[in-house]
């Protein structure tokens, strides 16, 4: 249960970063953007994402267009905005540092020679 | 066979057993009740209930044209509870219960005869005195008595530290009310050694 914990906290972490360069890859529509979180086994459950995506959009840092769908409700489909691009190259600079440190840290093996 | 309902998710018609229906009905609510009060919540809703409408139009096809129990059970494991949505919740602040709206009370603890110029002075952020001596000038020209009691009538006592931080204009938060509560066990731990040592000065007196 607690592990359960520590882990939605990791990935909620690195969840900003990710949707970020999803969109930026190519602009995305919602289930776009949920099915290669899923693929990629960052996301549990779909509503998670909704929130986050108002809020990123909110802070400027995505835009959207709605766009007629022939099979069901008008999509949005998400782009990055200038601000946008802009925090996605620091939290990805960022990220490669992090995960770095902590790759070798969690790396490190004991020393058994003694 | 149960009855079959109609339901608008976003503005299409679904038809929907009963049962199932039931469930989706609350599910929605349930929904509409937790980001109700976040910033963007319309929009969250609306997002949300499209992706639903999709999700559904996935499994419908000309056989099939009712939505089941078990699709909708389908469909909310996969969206999640909204207590599964919990790894957004920590970029709000928690804390704050209800925003801070500023209220007119009589500020009874700093009063000098109703509290309706302290009240008037932490509603105004300005020094009671200015109020005090408004009232007194007022007096003058006879006016401001009547005007006094009317006011002490009409405006309420602070009286619950709630309603004290709304006096002053402080968020109601969990923090803030401890806040306040050891400002005040502050002052009552002064009035008691106050009154100890003022017993201890007449007993030493006695004593003499």
């Amino acid at each position: 249960m607690k592990l359960e914990k520590t882990n939605a906290q990791m990935r909620k972490g690195v969840l900003e970063l990710c949707i970020l360069s999803i969109i930026s890859n190519k602009e995305a529509y919602t289930s776009n953007i949920l099915s290669d979180l899923k693929e990629a086994q960052l996301l549990v459950v779909e509503g998670t994402i909704y929130p986050l995506l108002t809020r990123l959009k909110n802070d400027g840092l995505l835009s959207y267009r709605w766009e007629e769908s022939t099979s069901g409700p008008p999509r949005k489909y998400f782009s990055l905005t200038e601000d946008g691009n802009n925090v996605l190259g620091s939290l990805k600079s960022n990220w490669v540092q992090l995960s770095d440190s902590v790759n070798s840290l969690i790396n490190l093996k004991p020393d058994n020679d003694e | 066979m149960n009855k079959i309902m109609n339901l608008n998710i976003g503005g299409i018609v679904f038809h929907v057993d009963e049962n199932a229906y039931k469930k989706l009905k609350n599910y929605l609510e349930e929904i509409n009740k937790h980001f109700k009060n976040t910033p963007g919540g319309d929009e969250i809703i609306n997002d949300i209930e499209s992706r639903i409408v999709e999700l559904f139009q996935q499994k419908l096809n000309s056989k099939k044209e009712v939505i089941s129990m078990e699709d909708v059970d389908d469909v909310i494991s996969v969206m999640g509870k909204p207590s599964d949505f919990e790894e957004e919740k920590d970029y709000s602040d928690p804390d704050v219960r209800q925003v801070g709206k500023k209220r007119l009370f009589r500020d009874i603890d700093n009063r000098m005869i109703g509290g309706v110029c302290s009240g008037l002075g932490a509603y105004f952020k300005l020094d009671t005195v200015w109020f005090r001596l408004a009232f007194v000038i007022a007096t003058l020209s006879g006016l401001s008595i009547l005007a006094y009691i009317i006011l002490w009538i009409i405006i309420p006592p602070a009286r619950t530290i709630s309603e004290k931080l709304e006096m002053q204009g402080d968020p109601v938060t969990v923090s803030n009310i401890e806040r306040s509560i050891r400002e005040e066990m502050g002052n009552l731990r002064d009035k008691i050694d106050d009154l100890a040592s003022q017993a201890r000065n007449q007993f030493r007196k006695k004593n003499y």
